[in-house]
């Protein structure tokens, strides 16, 4: 009966393509567009990176209560727990034909003050391309691991709808430690072709401030602008697609200020800088197709990504939706993910830049990332849903179709378990 | 059926994968009742969902593409 329901027309573009407008993580499901029920969504989720890295233990909620014909409610709330070490800087290793191994000595660290682990007193660089040592790979340096900290955030989205055209508005804040941010979003989606399109416009604003921990009187500001021009069309009766071109402007303190690069010709870390502006485009394709033979539900989604700070992205992604009886469903998922390296990333550095921009930050190499999940469902009764899912993520340098494969040491992966609570009342 | 709206020219735009062309079907009310089905939502898992790009977010230098809105966080 839901499924004629929905089937309304008017009814049934709006909730698919209301997704459209939800910025995953942030401002998640706008997907229940004019919900005939009131829906609560409720999950824990922990992520955990290998090497006894970083751990994110995360309570996150969503609940849409329609008000009355034309109107809805969505109410997100997050919490997340945050602890373990991270990368701040790479150290050049120094090979030489004796054998040896030798790092660099660090003569002063900046900013995060990450302890190195190394004990007594170091080793004086040898002279390099003398013939009898180079420089052959890094090492990373981790931050102390006794790192904590708590995120969080709230927001609400408010939807308006009057004939074919939906009105969005929302607003929230998210609140840590060292970093607030502040944010709204309006929307417009329009029906149009007999309800088989959907065209979507969108604009985001963020205002964050940053004030790390590792420097006193120290407070910077970041604006974050997007837009959106979004399409859904309805290919035929089980094909569905979008297509969305997103454009990011952010402007302010971009810089991370717990990551440092190492310098050669100085033996110190210093802290990163990077540009105060990126701009950065994304063209996402979705396509969602149903099979009437197993009855399940084939997505794929690519997505394209290019970046004034120099780095260009692949994201392909896949999953399968298969029912099998009994309310149960498995939801198979694989992800491929390449990125080209930041301008002005180098695993370390000779010398300061003469432009300014340096950073060692991993996130900002060339690389690839294959990720893999299971998921299993069991819709337990007709109002209530659980949830189970896992999903393995796996970083590796060469895996990146740009070729800047160079940063194999700083591989490595995180596992993503969930469970979640799906009730219609 | 003609495509009746000049906003189909926007066809083009489309990147199609496992399909060629503009091969769009005109598709009944009453022909509507899989795209309805929730398995059939561009996003079925938002809750999930929110939490991986989230993670992603985190550690890839680039992001968002599926929607607008949302603050920042000290983790990028």
């Amino acid at each position: 009966m839901a499924v004629t329901d929905h089937g309304l027309p008017g009814r049934t573009l709006t909730a698919l393509t209301g997704a459209a407008l939800a910025l995953p993580g942030l401002v998640p499901d706008s997907q229940a567009a004019t919900p005939t029920e009131r829906q609560w969504d409720v999950g824990y989720f922990y992520y955990e990176e290998g090497d006894d890295r970083m751990r994110v233990e995360s309570l996150k909620q969503s609940l849409v209560l329609p008000l009355g014909d034309q109107l809805d409610l969505t109410l997100n709330g997050v919490r997340d727990s945050i602890s373990g070490a991270s990368p701040i800087y790479n150290l050049p290793e120094i090979r030489c034909r004796d054998g040896s191994v030798i790092t660099p000595p660090v003569i002063s660290v900046s900013g995060a003050s990450g302890t190195t682990a190394a004990g007594g007193p170091r080793p004086e660089r040898p002279a390099l391309n003398a013939g009898d040592c180079r420089i052959d790979g890094a090492r990373q340096v981790m931050l102390d691991g006794t790192f904590q900290d708590v995120r969080t955030a709230g927001d609400f989205k408010l939807n308006y709808y009057r004939g074919e055209t939906t009105l969005g508005f929302g607003a929230g804040l998210s609140r840590e430690k060292d970093y607030d941010s502040n944010f709204m979003s309006l929307d417009w989606r329009q029906e149009l072709n007999d309800k088989l399109s959907t065209l979507t416009l969108g604009y985001g604003l963020a205002s964050d401030t940053f004030t790390p921990l590792n420097k006193t009187n120290f407070s910077e500001d970041k604006e974050s602008h997007q837009f959106l021009l979004g399409l859904t069309q309805v290919l035929g009766k089980n094909d569905l697609l979008q297509t969305n071109l997103t454009f990011g402007y952010d402007q302010g303190y971009l810089t991370d200020p717990y990551k440092n690069v190492y310098l050669l010709s100085t033996n110190a870390a210093v802290e990163e800088v990077r540009p105060d502006a990126r701009r950065q485009w994304n063209l996402l394709t979705r396509y969602v197709h149903y099979f009437d033979g197993p009855k399940a539900a084939l997505h794929l989604d690519y997505r394209y990504s290019m970046s004034d700070w120099g780095i260009d992205a692949h994201t392909l992604e896949t999953f399968w939706i298969q029912p099998l009886g009994q309310g149960w469903q498995l939801v198979p998922r694989l992800r491929y993910y390449s990125q080209g390296e930041a301008d002005f990333y180098r695993s370390y550095f000779e010398s300061l830049p003469a432009n300014g921009h340096y950073s060692s930050d991993y996130r900002l190499a060339g690389f690839g990332a294959i990720s893999g999940g299971l998921k299993l469902t069991k819709q337990v009764t007709d109002q209530a849903r659980l949830d189970l899912g896992v999903e393995f993520y796996d970083r590796q340098s060469d895996y990146g179709l740009q070729g800047h494969a160079d940063s194999d040491f700083a591989d490595y992966g995180f596992t993503i378990y969930s469970l979640s609570l799906n009730l219609k009342f | 059926m003609i495509i009746r709206n000049p906003l189909m020219m926007c066809c083009p735009l489309l990147i199609l994968p496992a399909l060629t062309g503009c091969a769009i079907q005109p598709v009944a009310a009453w022909e509507r009742g899989n795209l309805a089905r929730p398995e059939m939502a561009l996003e079925p898992y938002p809750l999930e969902a929110g939490f991986r790009q989230h993670a992603f977010f985190s550690k890839e230098s680039v992001s968002g593409g599926y929607g607008i809105g949302g603050g920042g966080c000290g983790c990028n």
